[in-house]
């Protein structure tokens, strides 16, 4: 791997600062368990990398009131780990803990597989349903976006070359809100998703669904709300018939996305399996409440 | 070229090498330890595998300017002089080794596991070495290595 040069600031604005030179020509590093292979294999090429690795100002997850705030250089080690997440949004725990290997885990952030937008990543349908925002640095200004105005392709987003993504904010949910992730993939560790979900619904004392998110990965270009199921979803109560339909109508929308694509016919019967094995799941974890 | 201090094994080392060189290359070719293998190169096998601050690593996708002023474990720092780590003991007593491709990243997985967790469930030695591939044994009788060395040795637990 050849570069021209190899930056390493300590703070974030002479990390912005640094990118700003050349900003076109330069790649920011961040765990590096993307980005090394697709260097070596040439699909993406730098003259100048930025690594973040000392920059402390990515590093914290921490309470804004009603905000988390994920800096963007936290591994899905600490994700998995970490009380906050684990108390307010286990969907981002458990999507942490499904990623790769206990390795890949201690060096990969949560911010190098959003840049890197991978169909499957593995964070992303959590992130989705929990309805985060990014908050995308330059030298000059800062703007929060929704996570799903970032993604747009494959490897794609709209990052602009200039911007570092600093931190990741997702709303607490609500009180009330149950919620679960879904990977299925050929094994357990080191396996890229075939589909994962993320899901979160608000069901009131009165058993109704007053709110629901529902993210799908691995199944089109980037991962994406599927807004249909969600509106169906809600205002209803779990009863079998909603089940079944929200599972249908999530087979329907796969299917219209994959199109005439070869995995359509298998992706749209585990989208299905995928959303019931979810909705079980957070019957279970409301009935134990 | 840049220098870079490391601390390898316990012991303080200044390199000058290019910061984009993988820390596995400087591993096996600057600091000679050849302990440490080249599988697939792409993170999928582990058999790379070394300790960053304690916690098992893919070498492969490491570059070395990374881990400026950090402390690496390779599998040469397990034993002390000719006497193995109990893992090591363990592996080669419980036929938890083959070829050995894979078992100095296998090790070192399952020392971090144990550093963390004395006494993890088979469920857990298996999520603590799911990073790491063996194409000869399978995957049996390294959980029992595992698992005798955090029985304290007791074979018939």
């Amino acid at each position: 791997m050849r570069v021209l040069d190899y930056y390493q600031p300590l703070a974030l604005n002479d990390a912005l600062v640094c990118l700003n030179k050349f900003p076109q020509t330069t790649k920011l590093l961040a765990g590096g368990t993307d980005l090394i292979i697709q260097m070596r294999e040439r699909s993406v090429e730098a003259d100048y990398i930025v690594d973040l690795a000392n920059v402390l100002e990515l590093k914290g997850i921490g309470q804004d009131g009603d905000y988390l705030v994920i800096g963007s250089m936290v591994t899905f080690d600490e994700i998995e780990h970490n009380n906050l997440i684990n108390e307010y949004i286990p969907i981002l725990a458990k999507a942490a803990g499904a990623i790769g290997s206990p390795q890949i885990r201690n060096a990969a952030t949560i911010g190098g597989n959003i840049a890197n937008a991978a169909t499957g990543a593995d964070s992303l349908p959590a992130l989705l349903a929990l309805e985060a925002k990014v908050r995308l640095q330059k030298v000059e200004s800062t703007r929060e976006v929704s996570l799903e105005e970032v993604l747009v392709g494959v490897n794609e987003t709209n990052i602009a070359p200039e911007e570092i993504l600093t931190s990741i904010i997702i709303p607490i949910p609500q009180t009330n809100t149950k919620m679960a992730f879904v990977k299925l993939g050929r094994r357990k560790a080191l396996a890229i998703a075939r589909l994962n979900l993320g899901i979160t619904l608000k069901i009131s004392n009165e058993e109704i669904i007053e709110k629901a998110t529902l993210a799908l990965g691995a199944v089109g270009v980037t991962a994406y709300r599927v807004p249909q199921v969600e509106e169906l979803l809600k205002g209803k109560s779990l009863t079998e018939d909603t089940i079944s339909e929200a599972c249908s109508l999530v087979c329907e929308v796969v299917a219209g996305k994959l199109g005439t694509r070869p995995t359509a016919e298998y992706k749209k019967t585990i989208a299905k399996a995928a959303l019931f094995k979810a909705i079980v799941a957070i019957q279970e974890s409301h009935r134990g409440c | 070229m840049k220098k870079i201090s490391l601390i390898i094994n316990g012991s303080p080392k200044e390199i000058e090498v290019a910061p984009t060189m993988r820390l596995l290359d400087v591993i096996r070719d600057v600091l000679g330890l050849t302990g440490t293998k080249e599988g697939c190169g792409e993170g999928e096998c582990g058999a790379c595998t070394v300790l960053i601050d304690g916690k098992p690593v893919d070498s492969c996708l490491v570059l070395v300017g990374q881990v400026q002023g950090r402390e690496i474990t390779t599998i040469e720092g397990l034993s002390s002089g000719n006497e193995l780590h109990p893992l090591q003991k363990a592996f080669i007593e419980e036929g938890a080794i083959q070829c050995g491709y894979c078992t100095p990243g296998m090790i070192l997985s399952a020392k971090s596991l144990l550093d963390s967790n004395p006494k993890p469930s088979e469920e857990e030695i298996r999520r603590g070495i799911s990073g790491n591939l063996c194409r000869c044994t399978g995957y049996k009788k390294i959980v029992k290595a595992v698992q005798v060395v955090c029985s304290g040795g007791d074979d018939n637990e």
